[in-house]
């Protein structure tokens, strides 16, 4: 018998062009109906889930993985179709559900412990338990409020281990905690693994799913592409519509968030138009997988002949940290421009990020100047996608010897 | 959708009761004295005004002003509760699946306990006024459990009814005020004309207090028909309560 069996399910919302929620603005309107849209969240998804299995669920910002998991949860009733569901099914789709911050550590123990379902008596046992994993011995009594957010998912991540489920959903609990409290957490996922409990992840951090399902469902604007094997499902993810990942494209105009340096404030004579990422084939994408060779295409414009011209690129993490830069000076090039387009490449031959969003930033100069042309920041951005299970922020090529004597 | 799950519904409405009880008088110096502290400052803004001001002539003012005060605080507490109830606990609906009503119960239930520590306060002034109690006094069990069945129905209603109409809490508001000077509360039914007292006895709630203060007070019973009258519309509204619950509360996570 499976777990999980999901059968042509169906679920969109409604989504009205007007506001319209006091019975003020109804009767102002009189009663006339709105006009509205309809927004297909999941759209005749079928899979299923075996006894043991561990299944992720996949697809980009949007695509209906979070709604899928509220309806596998009951929080959503569907439209049509059908989920059959055997087992106590506890949701993590979001930590501490109930949290009060008036409350103490042991009351929202208790609150929280029975909102996941667990008797009185079931939370008395295995309070000490609890507080121990969590590691907040010295303060079970104080207000959740003096808690720093990573204590709170502490505290939120051990409650909900115990509830003691048979089917665990969760919705991107792994990006909790510091390293340390991550192993913590991936070890108990390994245990209920091992248990024959059945972990259904939703997740973009694609290592931790490679990592867990042995199944996954590639969701795509609400229809699923591929169920599956999960290597076979990422490989279709990372790979899939890489010509269709549209090049982010910055108009002229567009000033840039932030300048260091000095820009002059008069007629530029050149402008960053457009700047692409390529895959290792040299086609626009949006994704990148670890390793790959890789591309960032710069198109430029310029308005009079130029002579001695660098052009400079800088990768920065999601918090806008530099990772790498270089420019055309570095890499030992002599640029002099006639009046037009001009398309140029800097070629990265292995992207030795592990994973993660990474923005572009692209900038023209005249050499030994510090007055740049053209400063676009967040002119592109891309994701990279690991391919491997190791964790951490770049890739070392690292290989094992084997036990030597 | 079928859902095998062994929760304990129970344990949670009680939890939650209990948490939003805590809540609502914790970091306060006098705790929840609060919830004994309230009626009996506006029982002695009443009495004031209508006992010594205005010298209203009725037996046993005192008891009788702090009895109709009390189920009137419940009412109206547990009415306005109920009313947000769902749109308080959306962190929890919008998250975890259980049958909504639930949160529904929880707010009678933690109103309900405010209702029982004020009735330990009447029954202390009722003791030192030293009336005896007559054995029709019992009976206000009955009295309250109509009076619960009142409160949850409307509670039901106006919870889903929030969700779609966010102004509802403003017209509920008036509506209170309105009640609360067309029930018997500050003076006694017999003020009011005899041919309008039919009508205010359509409001259920004038039955519930006026018999409260018969029961205990005057050790009489009500009358059958009035009887009759008050525990059919509360049970009707409850009735109706359950009806549009279970039409609308299903889509509670998506409009909260």
């Amino acid at each position: 018998m499976n777990a999980i069996s999901v059968s042509h399910i169906s679920k969109s919302f409604i989504i009205p062009h007007e506001k319209r929620d006091t019975l003020r603005e109804w009767v102002a309107s009189g009663f006339k109906p709105r006009k509205k849209d309809v927004l297909h969240a999941i759209d005749d998804v079928s899979f299923t889930v075996g006894q043991g299995e561990s299944f992720g669920i996949i697809g980009r910002n949007g695509s209906g993985k979070s709604t899928l998991l509220k309806v596998l949860a009951g929080i959503y009733p569907v439209d049509s179709g059908k989920v059959v569901t055997n087992g106590k099914i506890s949701p993590f789709l979001e930590l501490g559900v109930g949290f009060n911050y008036d409350l103490s550590a042991r009351d929202n123990v208790y609150l929280n412990g029975t909102v996941l379902g667990l008797s009185k008596a079931e939370i008395d046992d295995q309070f000490d338990e609890i507080i121990r994993f969590s590691e907040l011995e010295q303060f079970v009594d104080q207000k959740l409020k003096n808690f720093s957010s990573g204590m709170q998912v502490r505290l939120a991540f051990s409650v909900a281990i115990k509830a003691n489920a048979d089917i665990y959903l969760m919705d991107e609990v792994l990006a909790v905690g510091d390293m340390a409290f991550q192993q913590k957490c991936f070890e108990v996922f390994r245990q209920f693994r091992r248990d024959g409990k059945i972990l259904i992840f939703v997740s973009h951090d694609l290592a931790s799913v490679r990592q867990f399902c042995d199944r996954s469902l590639y969701l795509k604007g609400g229809k699923a592409v591929l169920v599956g094997r999960t290597d076979e499902v990422l490989d279709r993810y990372v790979y899939e519509d890489q010509k269709a990942g549209a090049p982010v494209e910055v108009s002229a105009e567009q000033s840039p968030v932030a300048v260091p340096g000095k820009r002059t404030e008069q007629k530029t004579p050149v402008v960053v138009k457009k700047v692409r990422i390529l895959d290792k084939q040299l086609k626009p994408a949006q994704r990148i997988a670890t390793n790959d060779a890789m591309g960032i295409e710069i198109e430029l414009e310029a308005q009079e002949p130029l002579a001695d011209i660098v052009v400079g690129m800088m990768l920065k993490d999601s918090e806008g940290k530099p990772i790498f830069g270089t420019n055309t000076e570095i890499l030992g090039y002599d640029l002099d421009l006639d009046p037009g387009l001009f398309t140029c490449r800097f070629i990265i031959e292995v992207m030795p990020i592990r994973q993660g969003p990474i923005q572009v930033t692209v900038a023209v100069h005249k050499r030994s100047s510090t007055e740049h042309f053209d400063w676009k920041d967040e002119a592109a951005r891309f994701d990279i996608v690991a391919k491997q299970k190791n964790v951490g922020f770049v890739q070392i090529p690292v290989s094992f010897s084997g036990i030597l004597n | 959708m079928t859902t095998k799950n062994q929760h304990n519904y129970m344990e949670l409405i009680l939890r939650l009761a209990w948490t939003d009880f805590k809540l609502r008088y914790q970091g306060s110096v006098l705790g929840f004295l609060w919830s004994l502290l309230k009626p009996l400052l506006q029982f002695v803004v009443l009495y004031v005004v209508f006992s010594i001001f205005m010298r209203m002539a009725v037996p046993n003012y005192q008891l009788y002003l702090l009895l109709g005060i009390m189920i009137w605080n419940y009412f109206s507490e547990g009415t306005n509760s109920g009313l947000y109830s769902l749109a308080s606990k959306s962190n929890i609906i919008k998250k975890v699946y259980f049958p909504r009503i639930i949160v529904v119960l929880a707010s009678s239930l933690h109103t309900l306990l405010t209702l029982f520590l004020n009735l330990l306060v009447f029954f202390f002034f009722f003791i030192l006024s030293g009336k005896a109690f007559p054995w029709t006094g019992f009976l206000l069990v009955v009295d309250l459990v109509v009076l619960y069945i009142l409160v949850l129905g409307i509670s039901l209603i106006l919870s889903v009814t929030f969700l779609k109409f966010r102004d509802i809490n403003q017209i509920w508001e008036v509506f209170l005020m309105s009640a609360f000077y067309l029930s018997p509360i500050i003076y006694p039914l017999e003020f009011i004309p005899e041919q309008y007292r039919l009508i205010l006895f359509l409001n259920p709630l004038t039955g519930l207090i006026q018999y409260a203060r018969l029961l205990v007070l005057e050790g009489q019973l009500p009358s059958l028909g009035g009887a009759a009258y008050v525990s059919g519309t509360s049970v009707g509204l409850l009735l109706l309560g359950f009806f549009l619950f279970g039409k609308f509360s299903h889509k509670a996570a998506e409009e909260l």
